[in-house]
């Protein structure tokens, strides 16, 4: 087993960059204006190559979630939660919710991005919002 | 039928162990290419024609052809993980067609159980280059939990429940009780699935295929040679692959790319999802069959809950006979690669030779879906579509 690791290719820099800074960004197409998510050469909608680093509010609903009972990496352990997130800007991406869960199903709830050490690394995390 | 077909599957060899400690790779390859040759009544000088994934050890199709003395005149690596095996027999009947080989040779081995590896045909593919992966790694995913992921959003979206997804593994235990040779033939209960522990919830760990050592073969050749030999005629008449990822975060996790393949599949074969008699779906876990049943066309978006309860998969008592040999889920999932067994049951069921307590009777049309990949991410489903010739 090992720790979970992070993507740092050549399009993954900025985003993570911007996470150490507590404020994610996430390239928005030049021409349609679509965000998009992982980081990557080309946009999913029109193709276009051309992009921009741009903040994203944070601001997202909780798409799926599931709580591991069984270990992967060292540095999860059990009981833990990933949460799938569709932020407002559209595409979704994976997090773990922290602090106060949801009674009953996650889905739907509203979150907010927050940020935290996790592995030696700063990452976000979401948090159910007021 | 006057419609005509590129190429018949004239052999298919499951290995008969799920454990090998003492056997090397290349032998548990060799085995499994000698037994479908025998089964076809050809032998290793006829192959012409090599496909094999990343679980063949060495370089490529090099180390085992070379091992096995082959003289190749064709050969295709194509590796789109577990469905491998299921899209090397769709391009061995188009290197037929386009006269490159006669004698196509498809092999599967591993040893993920002797070796300790729970997951992947190579040791740990989770590479943190891999330009995906943001997705899944820093936040804890593994592989388990993709498929989580796409179960609650179903449960979410359809209604579908835990006890609906267990039916998966019960009718999987139905058909391996049977199956001297399935790692598992205890039958099970739709409560032991439910109360089995959970791994990542929603899933437990009843909802999760086998880890086993083993593997298989086909040999494929052009119609010639397998109306020359003494085996039932099983021919290809469909098939299709796709990709299907993220989309840039723009995905509907509980919707597969079999979507595409089975309609696809289905027009080149000329025949009606209501048509298939059998159907071989890859279960890695119970949603996997689940989402794919719906994908396929078997039921509608939604329905497959209510498709699977109540033994719905069950050969002699559900709507649909699917994996009579107990699948990955009970029977066998070698290498952590389930393409290769689901195309040898559904040979059997087309040749009449698959066990008799679970042999669908006058099966004529199976329908073959791999997942490569995961759910939910990327993956690369592969359909066949298999006819037993009169």
């Amino acid at each position: 087993m090992a720790n979970s690791k992070i993507v740092m290719g050549k399009d993954d820099v900025p985003m993570w960059e911007s996470i150490e800074r507590g404020a994610m960004e996430l390239q928005k197409c030049c021409t349609c204006g679509a965000f998009r998510y992982p980081p990557a050469p080309v946009c999913p909608n029109d193709l276009d190559e051309k992009s921009e680093w741009t903040k994203v509010s944070g601001k997202g609903t909780i798409l799926s979630w599931v709580v591991f009972h069984k270990k992967y990496f060292d540095d999860h352990v059990p009981l833990y939660n990933s949460v799938a997130i569709e932020l407002e800007e559209g595409p979704f991406i994976v997090s773990q919710l922290q602090g106060a869960e949801p009674e009953g199903s996650w889905i739907g709830k509203s979150v907010e991005l927050i940020y935290g050490e996790h592995a030696g690394r700063i990452q976000h995390f979401a948090k159910l919002s007021a | 039928m006057t419609r005509t077909a590129h190429a018949y599957i004239a052999g298919a060899y499951e290995l008969p162990e799920r454990y090998y400690p003492d056997k090397t790779l290349a032998q548990l390859q060799g085995e499994a290419a000698l037994g479908a040759l025998a089964d076809a009544g050809l032998g290793i000088e006829d192959v012409d024609g090599f496909f094999c994934g990343p679980d063949a050890p060495g370089t490529g199709p090099l180390s085992i052809a070379d091992y096995l003395n082959l003289n190749l005149r064709h050969f295709d690596t194509t590796n789109t993980s577990g469905s491998s095996y299921t899209v090397h027999v769709a391009h061995a009947a188009q290197a037929i067609a386009a006269g490159k080989c006669n004698v196509a040779l498809i092999t599967l081995a591993g040893r993920p159980r002797a070796e300790g590896r729970a997951k992947g045909a190579l040791a740990r593919t989770d590479n943190p280059h891999q330009p995906d992966f943001q997705w899944e790694q820093p936040y804890g995913l593994a592989v388990l939990n993709v498929y989580a992921m796409a179960a609650r959003r179903h449960m979410y979206e359809y209604g579908t429940t835990a006890e609906q997804l267990a039916w998966v593994k019960v009718a999987a235990s139905h058909h391996a009780q049977h199956n001297p040779h399935a790692l598992l033939r205890e039958l099970v209960t739709v409560e032991e699935v439910v109360n089995s522990p959970l791994v990542c919830d929603p899933l437990h760990r009843l909802d999760c295929c086998v880890v086993t050592d083993g593997g298989g073969a086909l040999i494929v050749t052009r119609p010639e040679i397998a109306k020359s030999l003494k085996r039932p005629l099983v021919r290809l008449i469909g098939s299709a692959a796709t990709t299907q990822g993220q989309n840039g975060g723009y995905m509907d996790i509980t919707t597969s790319g079999a979507v595409r393949t089975g309609p696809a599949a289905l027009a080149e074969a000329e025949v009606a999802i209501g048509d298939i008699k059998y159907a071989s779906v890859y279960d890695s876990f119970t949603i996997t069959v689940l989402m794919q049943l719906e994908d396929l066309g078997f039921c509608a978006k939604g329905q497959g809950g209510a498709f699977v309860a109540d033994g719905g998969l069950i050969s002699g008592v559900g709507k649909l006979a699917v994996n009579t040999d107990g699948g990955g889920l009970c029977n066998n999932h070698p290498s952590n690669r389930g393409g290769m067994t689901k195309v040898i049951e559904a040979v059997r069921q087309l040749r009449g030779e698959a066990h008799p307590a679970v042999q669908v009777p006058g099966c004529d049309l199976a329908l073959v879906n791999a997942i490569g990949g995961q759910l939910a991410v990327r993956h690369a489903p592969a359909t066949l579509i298999l006819e037993r010739e009169a």
